[in-house]
């Protein structure tokens, strides 16, 4: 058995029971520490007012590193959140074959589908491979038209890659000059783990290096390493993910709402 | 002290956690992305938000999870020692609590209160200011008017508003529909701000009283040296009071914590919802205009700007009617250029800052005619305190100076203070009052 085999066969359930387990835990503490109280009087304001507030609540921190952190705005959220992971992990063809085959409602995505290449679905300009098709230079015809030209996962990697490497070299910085004791061990371990993801589902994509071994270890590690960062999510800073933003933003809005703010 | 104490300590501190402090706690991503708003960072980037937070949280994984438990240092997890807490001071005393991390968080969390958790295990082993205790003593004590000197100064207050009001003031009168509640702090740094309250409710024939003594230095003072149960005592006593006169609403003049504090989180600290309403003085002027028993008249003052106390915008949403009621009064207002409403900066001297500095407690003592002493380690981290506030303050007055306005109205006494000190200290052709100050000659009773 391979690598690939590894991660692929034997992997995968062992990773979601992990996964499972440690959400429950997570979400469990909080359940435990819930305890009804009084609430204040809540100031007066419309409804179109609160969903202003709501949507204002998801919008706040890209407009406040726009205004004084565009650093972290261009490759903490735009480069690494909203152009490269997000879109990369739900909507890039592979991946949305690979969600359809677990929840098959997911097919209803594929539509959106962003193909690997502006130029050919299958393969790139920088592959080992001529492309299998005379029509090598014609776009991809996809929902997103023009935007394909950014919207394919070719650019899109890179862009990830581009994001997550400056947040890495980042902590060095602030943590070797300025000494702050907030960057852990941690922070490192997981944008490596994150950069080794999109490294290797690179490579795996563009078949490098040549040859089917070379692939299928590439592809097994980019399924492996994807499969550490699920099984580790519940008890890292990825959980943001999946839990913390979104309690967060909401907890946020409904302070809000009770302010008036 | 002893590993089994400060254990001991911090699971005292950490008896009351709840979800969202859980989740503060722990869904930190270590972006960064408070670091420019916080008033203090300009002090050292040591002093960003996440980073101050990060102290209380090295404590809570020592404490609280698995792997910190297991790794320790490994996972950024450990208990306090000795030789950590001048450290700690310093993160714990370059906080405001102006809820800027918190309203820039991509997560949702707020640092300030992590950085309060913080101030309860120092205060836990003896590192509270002494300036701050002492407050803290007084409001706890049966009177804040500690001493001689305190009792006669606020005599003084209450006889300049007998003279303004031209008779005798309703103090604690049962029945009264309005209860105003005027701190100690006010009577240090703007008296004439009870002053003009008082003839306020006079003017407009209110049904009104206020504590024949003030019922709590800057309540409650708990929250800012992070004492959980003298914040709990003094909430209840004031409730109590306010539940004996039977008032329908609690007035404040002062926007800062105490309102935000009794508005907003005493019914989760005493766990009972009041009978009646807490206004700050803005949203009880706004009422007496839209309800027509006052108006308005413009008068010529020059620029005007409003200062939004953290306090009242962020934390309490009061943010578009004290300007509603200043540019009815005036053609030449502006707002300021860094931000306004939830992205206003902060004066840089709240949450009990001022009264922890040097200055401050110059000001406190020769208010209560009482020297405070202090502790060793005091006379070596309060110098630096000084300085540091005053890095966080200038910020403010060059905001101001930029706006290029005359006058800075605003609703909280700490901002007032800061923004004028900060207006001396750095040149600034300014001055700082209270909106109540700002509108009395202004108001017709109709």
């Amino acid at each position: 058995m391979d690598l690939y085999e590894f991660a692929v066969y034997r992997m995968f359930a062992p990773t979601l029971s992990i996964f499972i387990l440690g959400l429950v835990y997570r979400l469990s503490r909080y359940a435990f520490l819930y305890r009804r109280t009084a609430q204040p009087a809540w100031r007066r304001r419309s409804l179109l007012h609160r969903i202003r507030i709501l949507v204002d609540a998801f919008v706040h921190a890209i407009v406040a590193s726009i205004r004084r952190s565009k650093v972290t705005f261009v490759t903490g959220i735009f480069l690494l959140h909203l152009l490269g992971v997000i879109p990369l992990l739900f909507l890039l063809s592979h991946h949305v074959v690979w969600w359809s085959y677990y929840f098959p409602p997911y097919a209803i995505l594929r539509p959106l589908a962003i193909p690997t290449s502006a130029t050919s679905s299958a393969l790139t300009v920088t592959a080992p491979f001529a492309p299998i098709t005379e029509m090598s230079s014609s776009f991809v015809n996809t929902v997103w038209g023009p935007l394909t030209v950014v919207l394919n996962g070719d650019v899109l990697a890179l862009l990830a890659i581009i994001g997550t490497s400056f947040k890495l070299l980042e902590k060095v910085p602030e943590k070797v000059l300025e000494g702050l004791s907030r960057i852990r061990l941690g922070d490192f371990a997981a944008l490596i783990l994150l950069l080794g993801i999109l490294i290797s589902g690179y490579l795996a994509t563009h078949h490098l290096p040549e040859g089917m071994e070379w692939y299928r270890l590439m592809l097994g590690t980019h399924v492996l390493l994807a499969e550490v960062l699920v099984m580790l999510l519940p008890f890292t800073k990825f959980f943001h993910f999946v839990f913390g933003f979104w309690y967060g933003k909401l907890h946020e809005a409904y302070d809000l709402w009770r302010r008036g703010v | 002290m002893e590993r089994v104490e400060i254990e001991g300590i911090v699971d005292d501190v950490l008896r009351d956690l709840d979800p969202v402090t859980l989740h503060f706690l722990e869904s930190c991503v270590s972006c960064g992305l408070c670091r420019p708003y916080c008033p203090y960072t300009v002090a050292g980037v040591r002093y960003e938000p996440v980073n101050k937070a990060e102290e209380m949280r090295k404590i809570y994984r020592a404490r609280m999870t698995v792997a910190g438990k297991v790794l320790g240092g490994l996972v950024g997890a450990s208990l306090p020692e000795e030789g950590d807490y001048d450290r700690l001071f310093d993160m714990a005393y370059r906080c405001v609590n102006c809820r800027y991390c918190y309203q820039v968080c991509p997560l949702g969390i707020y640092s300030g209160k992590l950085v309060i958790m913080l101030r309860r295990v120092l205060d836990k082993v003896g590192r509270t200011p002494t300036s701050l205790k002492y407050l803290q003593g007084i409001e706890l004590s049966e009177s804040v008017l500690s001493t001689e000197r305190a009792r006669e100064r606020w005599e003084e207050i209450l006889g300049e508003a007998r003279s303004a009001v031209g008779g005798d003031l309703p103090l604690d009168r049962e029945g009264a529909r309005v209860v105003y509640l005027p701190w100690l702090v006010e009577a240090v740094l703007t008296p004439d701000v009870i002053v003009s309250t008082v003839k306020l409710l006079d003017m407009v024939g209110e049904s009104w009283t206020m504590p024949s003594e003030p019922l709590g230095f800057e309540p409650p003072m708990g929250v800012i040296v992070g004492d959980r149960d003298s914040e709990r005592a003094i909430f209840e006593r004031i409730d109590s009071y306010i539940g004996r006169i039977g008032g329908e609403m609690a007035l404040l003049s002062h926007g800062g914590t105490p309102y935000m504090e009794m508005r907003f989180e005493m019914p989760f600290v005493v766990n009972r919802r009041p009978g009646y309403r807490v206004l700050h003085v803005v949203e009880y002027l706004e009422e007496l205009v839209e309800g027509g028993k006052v108006r308005l008249s413009r008068s010529p003052d020059g620029t005007v700007t409003w200062h939004d106390p953290c306090k009242l915008a962020r934390g309490s949403g009061l943010i578009e009617a004290p300007r509603r009621l200043i540019r009815a009064v005036t053609e030449d207002y502006r707002d300021l250029p860094k931000g306004m409403g939830m992205y206003s900066h902060c004066c840089g001297g709240g949450t009990g800052l001022v009264f922890a500095t040097c200055d401050g407690r110059k000001l406190l003592e020769e208010f209560m005619g009482e020297k405070l002493g202090h502790e060793e380690w005091e006379e070596r981290l309060c110098p630096p305190l000084e300085e540091d506030y005053e890095k966080a303050i200038k910020q403010k007055v060059d905001e101001i100076i930029e706006a290029n306005a005359g006058v800075v109205v605003t609703g909280c006494p700490t901002c007032i203070y800061n923004i004028n000190r900060g207006a001396t200290m750095y040149g600034g052709d300014f001055q700082a009052v209270h909106i109540i100050q700002y509108l009395l000659d202004k108001i017709e009773v109709v």
